[in-house]
């Protein structure tokens, strides 16, 4: 047996320990910042409020675009969704060069620089009036957020036995009523978890928004960026907690939902196919 | 059997213009072909009411396909396709009357097991009260009274297949079809169902069509077997015809074990004739039934012979065929002693006898001796 603690595995440990609290703790410090009382973005100290929890709840200058921010985040899942779903159970029974190309399509848009994405649709979307309207940057947002509901949804899709939609239609029932009593059910979990990471996606996406939004739909990390020109206020590191806790939230649920291993697998066997 | 089956008839629509003579389904010049591959090229058979009809063949035979075809999962290249006298050729699979048992189940996972099984009366709209009653019948049929809550993942593979085959019977389909249903099951278990499947389909009267690589399965359950080979029909016969009169060396080689030795015909009479092998040995086959077309001077042949037609002895014996060799080695196999008897010339014989009636040795010499009728004269192929 070899002693629990050995060297290379202690220095492993230490490292990975190491590894976590670099990439954590800026996170840590804003959070706990928020949680300050000072007036100023100083350097953090030890006596609490909730002060600017309670600002960023109730001054309009915040509560407005965090209304904005969660209507277009719902309105760019629910697109999301409608445009992965065909295509991740579409391309899922699709073989051959044209699929792999197909799926390089539907992904390719995760992979643009969200400035290039906010130039092109900019002038797309002041040609046909879009620019500044809600369905404008949810569609924008819906480029980013359609590849990952399509990973999450083919990652469960393919966990699933497909003989059962043909067993539905063989035992009577048409394309649609499979869908909706079989396909759907086996899923939703995907689907679920897909509408999350969209949601995220967008509700964290500020390239996009900075180019796409107005004044009447002007989102939070937009409004947080134009407030940090003139001051530095705490408010800003509380509004960025309440982003890291719903992300957190929603990536913890995503996961569980599709499972890491699932979608770990999947974007595995993509790359192979490629 | 018959009684039985008339009475499961008895609101089934008739085939139009038909009468009893309308097979329960007919496939006419079937073929299916991905891209270049020709998986099922242009095959005719029936299936007759209350028949037990397997498809049997190596992987890549096109069994399968074919199954599909006949319940519409997969779009026909060419030929026709009727379900009791009516065109379903081009028909969804929903539109068919069929019903399917898959290899993996292909239970609905969501579902508890009582709208798994009332899922196709559910489609067909039929009250709520005649399904309760109908699928407690199914389950009663399937020996799964009590597992009405449960939901798939909470059942054994064996307890998924009788789901499996509730939730196809209860539709009282036209045709009921099965894909290797019982192949995912161990062997205890699949022969257990195998019987069970038979006495259900033999008390329902159930037409089935059932696809298999498995040759004991397709012998003990089928009324006829069609044997497949790259898309084509092989034989289409009785289990027992299959297996005394296989079509071809192909048939022969896949259904039971058997010798083989290539060689041509030599002498034809009407009752006998004589095939010289290529290791230039002698043998003398009846003349009979289909192979008669195999059977005249200089056409080259294969001759099939079961190790269980052979018995070994120390001295010449007085049959049709003996043929002297050494003995390379044999096993012990349980109920038999299996021989391999190096022939003349190149070449093993095998040789199962019942009991270990001779005593032979490695390397002893013996004579391998059969009957004429014991000799499977087929085309080389």
């Amino acid at each position: 047996m070899s002693p629990r603690w050995s060297l290379s595995s202690l220095s492993y440990r230490v490292l990975g320990l190491a590894t976590v609290i670099f990439l954590l703790s800026p996170l840590v410090i804003v959070v706990w910042l928020s949680f300050g009382s000072s007036p100023y973005m100083a350097k953090p100290s030890l006596d609490f409020s909730l002060r600017w929890y309670e600002e960023i709840f109730t001054a309009s200058r915040w509560t407005g675009p965090f209304q904005h921010s969660l209507i277009i985040a719902a309105g760019s899942s629910v697109l999301s969704l409608l445009l992965a779903t065909p295509a991740a159970l579409g391309l899922a029974k699709a073989q051959g060069r044209r699929a792999v190309g197909l799926n390089f399509g539907v992904m390719v848009p995760f992979f643009m620089p969200g400035l290039i994405l906010a130039v092109g649709l900019l002038m797309f979307a002041s040609r046909i009036g879009l620019s500044g309207t809600f369905p404008g940057i949810m569609i924008a947002h819906s480029l980013w957020g359609t590849p990952i509901a399509y990973l999450a949804i083919r990652a469960v899709y393919a966990g699933t036995d497909t003989a059962a939609e043909e067993a539905a239609r063989v035992l009577g029932a048409g394309p649609l009523r499979t869908f909706f009593l079989v396909t759907l059910p086996s899923i939703l979990p995907g689907v679920a978890a897909g509408a999350l990471f969209a949601f995220v996606i967008s509700f964290n996406e500020f390239m996009m928004s900075l180019f796409l939004t107005a004044p009447r739909t002007v989102t939070l990390p937009v409004v947080i960026w134009t407030s940090l020109r003139y001051e530095v206020s705490p408010a800003v590191a509380a509004i960025a907690s309440v982003f890291i806790g719903i992300s957190v939230i929603a990536v913890i649920i995503g996961l569980r939902l599709v499972g890491t291993r699932g979608l770990l697998q999947l974007t595995a066997a993509d790359a192979v196919k490629k | 059997m018959k009684d039985a089956s008339a009475e499961s008839m008895k609101d089934r629509v008739a085939p139009p213009g038909g009468g009893a003579t309308t097979p329960d389904l007919e496939v006419q010049g079937l073929c299916k072909h991905f891209g270049s591959v020709v998986a099922v090229d242009s095959i005719d058979f029936t299936v007759d009411s209350g028949e037990f009809v397997s498809i049997l063949g190596p992987s890549g035979c096109g069994k399968t396909t074919t199954l599909r075809m006949v319940a519409g999962l997969e779009e026909v290249t060419a030929g026709r396709i009727f379900i009791r006298g009516r065109d379903v050729t081009h028909l969804p699979p929903e539109k068919r009357n069929t019903a399917m048992v898959f290899q993996s189940y292909a239970l609905f996972p969501h579902m508890n097991v009582h709208d798994n099984v009332a899922f196709g009366l559910k489609m067909r709209g039929v009250a709520k009260a005649e399904i309760d009653d109908r699928v407690a019948m199914a389950m009663r049929r399937v020996r799964l009274e009590g597992y009405e809550k449960r939901k798939p993942s909470q059942l054994s593979g064996g307890q998924r297949q009788r789901v499996a085959v509730a939730r196809a019977i209860i539709v009282e389909p036209a045709i009921l079809l099965l894909d290797e249903a019982l192949t995912n099951l161990d062997r205890r278990l699949r022969q257990q169902l195998q019987l069970e499947l038979k006495e259900l389909q033999v008390e329902l009267g159930i037409t089935s069509l059932f696809v298999t690589h498995d040759q004991e399965e397709a012998l003990t359950m089928s009324d006829r077997i069609i044997v497949m080979d790259e898309g084509l029909i092989a034989q289409n016969a009785e289990p027992s015809e299959v297996y005394d009169r296989p079509a071809s060396a192909f048939v022969a080689g896949f259904i039971g074990e058997s010798n083989r030795l290539d060689g041509s015909v030599v002498a034809a009479g009407d009752e006998a004739c004589t095939i010289r092998t290529d290791a230039g040995l002698d043998l003398v086959g009846v003349h009979a039934g289909h192979v008669g077309h195999v059977a005249h001077v200089g056409r080259q042949c294969a001759v099939m012979v079961r190790p269980r037609a052979i018995t070994l002895h120390a001295e010449r014996p007085a049959k049709d065929n003996v043929i002297e060799g050494v003995v390379k080695l044999w096993a012990y196999k349980g109920e038999s002693y299996e021989y391999v008897v190096t022939l003349p010339g190149g070449g093993d014989l095998l040789v199962s006898l019942p009991r270990r009636e001779a005593v032979f040795e490695r390397g002893d010499r013996v004579f391998a001796a059969f009957d004429a009728r014991d000799v499977i004269v087929v085309e080389r192929g």
